[in-house]
């Protein structure tokens, strides 16, 4: 399934599992190269794509895969291979139904096997906790082949609930202007999306009094932003939740009630969801120690597509080993600290990117921010930050960002470069791609 | 209960709006087409 988030993909990518046949949603946006590497290496049969993408992946496949798009005339396809699961065959235990597609650590995307139980599982979990009916409607701005956004459209269907399709998020003032056009209820986003609408939009100046709940996913929010959503938006719930797509979706929740309470925490383990932070002993990490966040439950995918390697090294005794390092307090709500493999190691301490990003975060022009550690010959890694500034920046400069880190950071923790970009680059998740940032000294 | 049974458990009761994109759609509307959709 090769499409943005439209009727096309939502009745296709139902019809796909109710079929018995496994579902791949893939971004569009994805090069030739890594959507012909997806569609090969699980010897895909057919692709169901837009007409405005078909040039793109006529051009990639081979003779024998056909391809549908939005403007074909034929409903019922016909599957030339009697290659699908009839629906009272299925086990849902065992039978995958989505295939998501994540990218790895060391090049080549992994491809998250969900079965029919564990997208169960975890859309009536999250159901659950957000009290979510056919009241409900919800604007996602969250591509569908996300899993963040299959969430999404999983629990509005599953409740009777309604969606409103917003893909024109380089307007987020359009976003906004929906809420309310809709009555939407609630609203779903990654950290960008509401440091985008805090900061370029008229947000503050705006009631929104259909709105129910905000729930808020896809890597931490830093407390600034998590305190002028509070502000901003009284009376409206705001879930700050943390999850994998290894885990479909939803991991954690915290309350809203608790959101000052437990400020920067992901909350508990979901219902039925064990979540742990173990040390390097694999024991239970004590009050303030940092480890690494496992968990298991009936979310937890069945593996990664044909790499045993690879869910061998996350998948280990029933428990998903997460990469994500994190605290918990005498409670057992949990903090992320950081991903493992993000923490800056300079002069032998290790450093957390979040912390160095949270105090610039909170210069009212700054948009976003992005720590990483660049090659330094005596310290191993020097701090090095990327900014985006607002239009109204004329004053702020390297020394002006210096200068308010060094007063609450200590000199080690302090940038020693900064680099001034016009925005970071994201995949079509909103997720900054760390890995494309500059590693050079400017 | 595959998947779609159980996200579709309920379509049956339903006739509002489902979808709204460039035009509404409903829930029913979306269901027919799902079952129009399956490979055959």
């Amino acid at each position: 399934m090769v499409s943005e988030n439209s009727n096309f993909f939502i009745e296709n990518y139902f019809g796909i599992i109710k079929s018995g046949v496994i579902c791949v949603p893939i971004n569009p946006a994805l090069s030739v190269n890594e959507i012909k590497y997806i569609i090969d290496s699980l010897n895909i049969k057919l692709v169901f794509t837009q007409n405005k993408f078909s040039e793109k992946i006529n051009g990639l496949v081979c003779k024998d895969v056909e391809v549908y798009t939005d403007i074909s005339e034929c409903e019922l396809i016909c599957v030339s291979q009697n290659n699908y699961i009839k629906d009272k065959d299925i086990d849902i235990q065992e039978d995958v139904a989505v295939i998501l597609f994540t990218s790895g650590s060391t090049g080549n995307p992994k491809g998250v096997m969900l079965t029919h139980y564990n997208l169960i599982y975890n859309t009536s979990s999250i159901i659950e906790y957000l009290k979510l009916s056919e009241r409900d409607r919800v604007e996602t701005v969250l591509p569908f082949y996300y899993c963040y956004g299959t969430s999404i459209l999983h629990t509005h269907f599953r409740v009777g609930g309604s969606l409103v399709i917003n893909n024109k998020f380089m307007f987020p003032q359009t976003v906004l202007e929906d809420i309310n056009k809709y009555k939407c209820t609630g609203f779903s986003g990654v950290p960008s999306t509401y440091q985008i609408l805090l900061r370029m939009t008229d947000i503050k100046n705006i009631k929104f009094p259909s709105l129910r709940y905000i729930t808020q996913a896809g890597g931490k929010l830093p407390e600034i932003f998590i305190k002028q959503l509070i502000d901003i938006l009284k009376g409206v719930d705001i879930f700050i939740m943390y999850g994998q797509t290894e885990a479909t979706a939803r991991l954690s929740y915290l309350p809203p009630h608790l959101i000052n309470e437990k400020m920067n925490s992901i909350g508990r383990g979901l219902k039925g969801t064990d979540l742990l932070v173990l040390n390097n002993g694999g024991a239970r990490v004590k009050s303030g120690e940092t480890g690494e966040v496992v968990a298991r439950g009936g979310n937890i995918m069945k593996g990664y597509f044909n790499d045993t390697d690879e869910t061998d090294k996350v998948l280990k005794q029933g428990y998903l080993y997460t990469g994500d390092l994190a605290k918990v307090d005498d409670e057992g709500y949990i903090y992320i600290v950081s991903r493992e493999k993000n923490i800056i190691k300079s002069g032998g301490i290790r450093i957390s990117p979040k912390e160095i990003e949270d105090i610039i975060l909170q210069i009212p022009q700054v948009v976003e921010c992005v720590v990483i550690g660049v090659e330094d010959d005596i310290l191993g890694e020097a701090v090095k930050a990327f900014v985006v500034l607002t239009e109204n920046k004329s004053f702020i400069d390297f020394k002006y960002i210096i200068d308010f880190c060094k007063k609450q950071l200590p000199t080690y923790k302090t940038p020693r470069y900064i680099e001034f970009l016009k925005a970071l680059p994201k995949n079509s998740s909103g997720k900054v791609l760390i890995k494309s940032l500059s590693k050079s000294k400017t | 209960m595959t998947f779609t049974d159980y996200i579709f458990e309920n379509s049956s009761k339903l006739n509002k709006t489902s979808v709204i994109f460039k035009n509404e759609i409903s829930y029913k509307e979306i269901f027919e087409n799902v079952k129009k959709k399956q490979l055959l």
